[in-house]
């Protein structure tokens, strides 16, 4: 006989920092971490998560309801590896198909990921894991599309506060932002002459933007930025998107008090 | 088996003079290269007709701290201790070549010989307050290493302005240096100047550097005039000490409004003073005494600009205090002459922008340095902060996004002036925040990685002897 829990449905739209905190985290297929629910079942055990998970190309690229993005066509799609964001389906989602109570977003598509964009027709693409591609895929590639960078700073935040009020609007749900920790271990500058884009400068700008955006909307920061300082990034890090297995713990102990502090598991959804 | 002799050091013409060594370390210990085993007070004797005799200021408190070039074992000669005041109060004249020590093992390449001299020399708050006894024992409102080493260049000097997280980088848990003496290859010099008077912010040192007699002037007519009236003002209550409940025993030892006027009066003097920015040294080397032009870096940090800022309403005079020094170290007549003479100077992230890019350009043209400015650390385990429009009208003033939004301007300062900046926030969070949990006292370990990052950016920028 089980005993009835109740059900938290979470929306995750990222990438590894979303997936292997809250769902799982293998490393040569080994299992590291169990996802939130192995801490639910110690300070929650009447409740259980239930999680989508959706890669995200790019926060910024993600479709308002109504919108309709240019999108790559079906037979470029099938001409290009496409990794963990599958060319067809990289400018669509399916957050607002479905009710959730809780959606969780992370700003490191929008602080790292560089798209390129097609020449004649302007849709925007991320060739993923491009360095694993074979050379007449590269040649393609360049061939059809140029380079287009990563989004500015202030147009990511700007499109991220649409996302949030639209999400708030048509879901009713709760939303948890992701930031991210900019410090590599043993990397250090002194001065930024001729770094003006370093990864480490950008990921501190879009924090920041990224809490006066949370001052304004109300929504919740999950600060992987201050869980890694706290531990340690030389003890939590593997590389700028890799965080152990103790530091996945970490953050899915935070999100699960942010869901406590926001009132999540007083209200259960459905029936298990 | 080698013999540890004396260094060559010369005051020409005057002669030297030195205390008794008080060792530092006992025969039979393994000590490692630049390791400290002897520490001697010397003075600079003898009659100096031209003018003030060189280091005539930190005269009181100038010592000389012994150590081998490399590791060994040692065997003290114990006679050349004399110990009690002996070893305080000056005993005989400097003995190069004095064999004061020998090593165990063998001397494969003739390196142990002469030991190598780290001078310490204090410039004291009070010339007349006594603290001697350990290494730079007393309060100075400077102090300084000087360290000839093997080198033969020019000295490269750095100078600390900063606020107590610079005074454990530079000074070290020995308050002598001795982690740079390790460290730098010499010849080299490092010198702290104390903050527990004024707060060394960018406003407060532009002021100083560009400030005339007449503004010297009127800063301390102002100063004696609240002094003055301090004094001439006092009624009876004021001397608690003589009242008739004391007549038989009092706790009552201290005369209170007196640490307001040395307060005041300390302040001025650093005013008036000469900019420590400008300020040229004189070294004891082997060679005599020898002039270095002002500092090559000044290591400042962010930390400083958040103290609260006060504008003399007469004058214009700026100073800086940490808050947490009210009350317990700054008395009730200080707080009651800012209220009424000084107005609160607020400063934002983009005034001290504005501030410490014009200090830059003004020491960058007066004297070449470079500014090495310390970031803030924006994490802490107690500030968890997820939701921030909690903060409300606060939200710019919360630790998180004070400290990076000031960081984020030093890093862009560092493109378009002469600053480099140390990030410390990133340090801390590579070894956790744990090690620096207040965001300002740093354990040692993390002091130890901020020493080699500002190491690194002497090496970088070229000062000589780092």
């Amino acid at each position: 006989m089980s005993a009835t829990r109740q059900v938290l449905r979470i929306f995750a739209k990222g990438n590894v920092d979303v997936r292997d905190s809250l769902m799982w985290s293998r490393v040569g297929g080994v299992l590291q971490w169990n996802g939130i629910n192995e801490v639910l079942r110690v300070a929650h055990p009447g409740m259980l998560v239930k999680i989508r998970h959706e890669t995200c190309t790019r926060l910024d690229l993600i479709p308002l309801p109504g919108e309709k993005p240019l999108v790559p066509p079906a037979e470029f799609a099938r001409r290009l590896p496409s990794g963990a964001h599958p060319i067809e389906r990289q400018m669509q989602t399916a957050l607002f198909d479905a009710p959730a109570d809780v959606v969780v977003l992370s700003l490191q598509s929008a602080a790292t990921n560089p798209l390129v964009r097609h020449r004649r027709d302007g849709w925007l693409m991320l060739p993923d894991d491009i360095a694993s591609w074979d050379p007449e895929s590269r040649a393609y590639l360049e061939q059809e599309c140029e380079y287009a960078g990563l989004v500015p700073v202030d147009t990511a935040l700007a499109r991220l506060e649409k996302l949030i009020l639209a999400i708030e609007e048509r879901l009713g749900a709760q939303v948890l932002v992701y930031n991210l920790s900019p410090v590599t271990p043993g990397e250090r500058l002194h001065c930024w002459l001729g770094a003006e884009d370093s990864l480490d400068l950008r990921v501190r700008r879009f924090n920041l933007g990224l809490a006066e955006l949370s001052s304004r909307l109300g929504f919740s920061i999950v600060d992987v930025e201050r869980i890694v300082a706290c531990a340690g990034a030389d003890r939590l890090k593997v590389d700028l998107y890799h965080l152990t297995a103790e530091g996945w713990r970490l953050v899915a102990e935070e999100v699960v008090r942010i869901l406590e502090e926001r009132g999540c598991f007083d209200r259960g959804t459905e029936g298990a | 088996m080698s013999e540890l002799r004396m260094p060559g050091l010369s005051a020409s013409p005057l002669s030297l003079r030195r205390s008794g060594l008080r060792w530092l370390r006992r025969s039979g210990d393994s000590v490692a290269a630049r390791e400290p085993i002897a520490v001697c007070y010397v003075r600079l004797a003898g009659s100096y007709g031209k003018g003030p005799p060189p280091l005539g200021e930190e005269q009181n408190d100038l010592q000389v701290v012994l150590a081998p070039r490399q590791g060994c074992t040692i065997r003290l000669r114990e006679a050349f201790s004399k110990g009690g005041y002996q070893d305080v109060v000056e005993v005989g004249d400097w003995d190069e070549g004095a064999v004061l020590a020998s090593t165990e093992g063998t001397d494969e390449d003739g390196q142990a010989g002469e030991l190598l001299p780290l001078v310490l020399a204090g410039r004291r708050g009070f010339e007349n307050g006594e603290g001697r006894g350990a290494l730079l024992a007393g309060w100075h409102e400077k102090v300084r290493g000087s360290w000839e080493g093997d080198g033969a260049g020019p000295f490269g000097t750095v100078l600390a302005l900063g606020t107590c997280e610079q005074t454990a980088v530079f000074r070290g848990d020995d308050m002598a240096f001795l982690s740079w003496f390790e460290r730098a290859p010499g010849p080299a010099q490092v010198i702290a100047v104390s903050d527990e008077r004024c707060v060394h912010s960018s406003a407060v040192l532009l002021q100083h550097l560009r400030r005339t007699p007449a503004e010297a002037q009127a800063i301390s007519r102002a100063v004696h005039g609240w002094i003055g009236e301090r004094i001439m003002g006092a009624d009876l209550d004021a001397f608690p000490a003589f009242a008739p409940d004391a007549a038989h025993g009092t706790l009552r030892g201290r005369w209170p409004p007196g640490q307001d006027l040395l307060f005041a009066l300390h302040l001025m003097a650093e005013a008036v003073g000469t900019s420590p920015i400008l300020e040229r040294s004189e070294l004891l080397t082997r060679r005599g005494v020898v002039e270095a032009g002002p500092p090559d870096a000044i290591a400042l940090t962010l930390g400083s600009e958040g103290a609260p800022h006060f504008c003399h309403r007469e004058t214009g005079w700026i100073i800086a205090m940490h808050g947490f020094r009210f009350g317990p170290f700054i008395g009730p007549g200080v707080m009651e002459w800012l209220r009424r003479d000084f107005d609160r100077l607020p400063r934002s992230i983009a005034d001290i922008e504005r501030d410490l890019a014009a200090l830059s350009d003004e020491v960058a043209a007066r004297t070449g340095a470079t500014l090495l400015v310390q970031n803030l650390i924006s994490s802490s385990a107690t500030d968890r902060i997820s939701n921030y429009s909690w903060l409300g009208d606060g939200f710019g003033d919360s630790v998180p996004v004070y400290s990076n939004e000031a960081n984020l301007m030093l890093s862009g300062l560092t493109r378009n002036h002469r600053i480099s900046m140390i990030d410390s926030d990133a340090l801390a969070a590579e070894f956790g925040v744990r090690h620096c949990a207040d965001r300002f006292h740093a354990s040692g370990s993390l002091l130890e990685a901020q020493r080699a990052e500002y190491h690194r950016a002497l090496r970088d920028c070229r000062v000589p002897g780092f």
